[in-house]
């Protein structure tokens, strides 16, 4: 017994420096498989508040591109209720479950964004405070940047599309052809579809949008387009899909929240049980 | 005993936003980013004990990881660091009586210091690129970062030290 003690007191740092290395080597493991860091992520307040007061400064070299996506976001809303015919108006004698509201979209602001890693996060300024959660979609006009992961009173940090454990159901815009989204790690401008099938004619410069068959991501919010298409045995091997987003240049996002995401969610653990 | 407290404080409460705001946004190229956060490891005295060093850095590593999301790659490779700085000094400054109470930067050529710091950045950008990628597929990846990463994280810490101890010499 003594002979231990003295070993262990000989052998004091070593013991020490292998446990904290043992720490550091599990929070790694577990940022890998659980694809979110649980214990230690830019979701708190320290960070957080650092990244936020850095940003407002920040922010003001951006005004006139962020000027110039309103801008055109507001055409394309306008030109959409011009569009639309208008609708008769229909006497409700009860809560028409059809037209119940199923998204509501919280306007937030990335205060940090990484992108020159293989696995990417963004800290955004919206939290528990504005009832924003884990698993939310975020977007903005132009497309799909993230969803979120961790969250805090006040910032939420989220996993980008730029980051390899980034998964996102998606589909043809033109067709209802589904696959997998996915970052294969390499350029920051392009990510990969995986697992469309054979039999769906696909061309370079089509549109892809999400698939909506997921409690994340509403169907048909903006991806990217096909930019090159690798095959093997007839099959498709790699689909590359330039992103309409410059995810290294986003300021101003959407947080998209799915009213009905707990029934959902409920009914598949249930169906799972 | 208190001013040193109070000096590794500072450099810690320094070198993180250094590190985090300016030093994580460079991405020269698109992905360099010099790991001034080396500098804490190696401006800890030598004459202090180690369990003092570890656990500083370790504190220091988790800030560092909770910045970036990287769950514990920089702890890991700090506290490697940590662990051979002592045996890499005495190697490379081939001194095999030093004296860790006299010890300073500044009575070593340039050349050796050159090749410690090169050495501990390699060893260190080597082991958060293994923890970041995860995977053995990603090897030529992992290796072309940790060159260009090393290289240039050398270049700023040589600045960094040349600047700050000549100002420390008495």
């Amino acid at each position: 017994m003594q002979f231990i003690l003295y070993l262990i007191q000989k052998n004091m740092s070593f013991l020490l420096f292998f446990v904290l290395e043992l720490i550091a080597l599990f929070l790694t493991i577990q940022l890998h498989s659980y694809r979110k860091s649980k214990f230690i992520n830019s979701a708190n307040e320290i960070s957080g508040g650092l990244y936020n007061s850095v940003t407002s400064f920040r922010d003001y070299l951006h005004l006139r591109e962020e000027n110039q996506l309103l801008a055109e976001e507001n055409t394309k809303l306008i030109n959409y209720i011009n569009a639309s015919t208008p609708k008769k108006t229909i006497f409700l004698d009860s809560i028409d479950s059809l037209n119940q509201q199923k998204y509501t979209y919280t306007p937030a602001k990335i205060v940090n964004n990484d992108f020159h890693k293989s696995n990417n996060f963004l800290t955004i300024d919206k939290g528990l405070n504005d009832s924003i959660n884990v698993d939310m979609a975020v977007v903005n006009p132009k497309g799909i940047i993230g969803i979120t992961t961790n969250v805090s009173n006040n910032y939420v940090s989220a996993i980008s599309v730029l980051n390899t454990n980034f998964k996102v159901n998606a589909k043809l815009k033109n067709a209802d052809y589904f696959g997998t989204l996915s970052w294969n790690g390499k350029s920051t401008k392009e990510v990969q579809l995986k697992d469309i099938p054979r039999q769906a004619i696909l061309k370079v410069g089509d549109t892809i949008v999400t698939g909506g068959r997921s409690s994340i991501f509403p169907a048909g919010i903006l991806i990217g387009s096909v930019s090159n298409i690798t095959y093997r045995n007839n099959r498709y091997d790699q689909i590359n899909v330039a992103l309409f987003n410059d995810v290294r240049n986003v300021s101003n996002v959407y947080i998209i929240k799915n009213l009905h995401k707990i029934e959902i969610d409920n009914l598949e653990k249930r169906r799972n049980e | 005993m208190n001013s040193d407290f109070f000096k590794i404080l500072g450099r810690f409460l320094l070198l993180i936003p250094l590190q985090v705001l300016i030093a994580n946004h460079l991405r020269i190229f698109g992905y360099i980013n010099p790991q001034i956060c080396l500098l804490f490891v190696m401006w800890y005295p030598l004459k202090k004990d180690i369990t003092g060093l570890l656990l500083s850095t370790f504190l220091f590593g988790i800030l560092l990881d909770s910045f970036s999301n990287s769950g514990g790659v920089n702890t890991a490779a700090l506290l490697f660091i940590c662990y051979v700085r002592l045996p890499i000094i005495k190697f490379i400054f081939n001194d095999k009586d030093l004296n860790l109470k006299l010890f300073k930067y500044s009575n070593y050529g340039t050349l050796p210091k050159i090749t410690l710091i090169l050495s501990l950045a390699f060893i260190h950008q080597f082991i958060v690129y293994v923890l970041e990628y995860f995977s053995v597929s990603y090897i030529g990846t992992i290796l072309f970062k940790t060159f260009t990463n090393t290289l240039f994280t050398t270049f700023v810490v040589v600045i960094f030290l040349s600047i700050f101890t000549s100002t420390k010499k008495q």
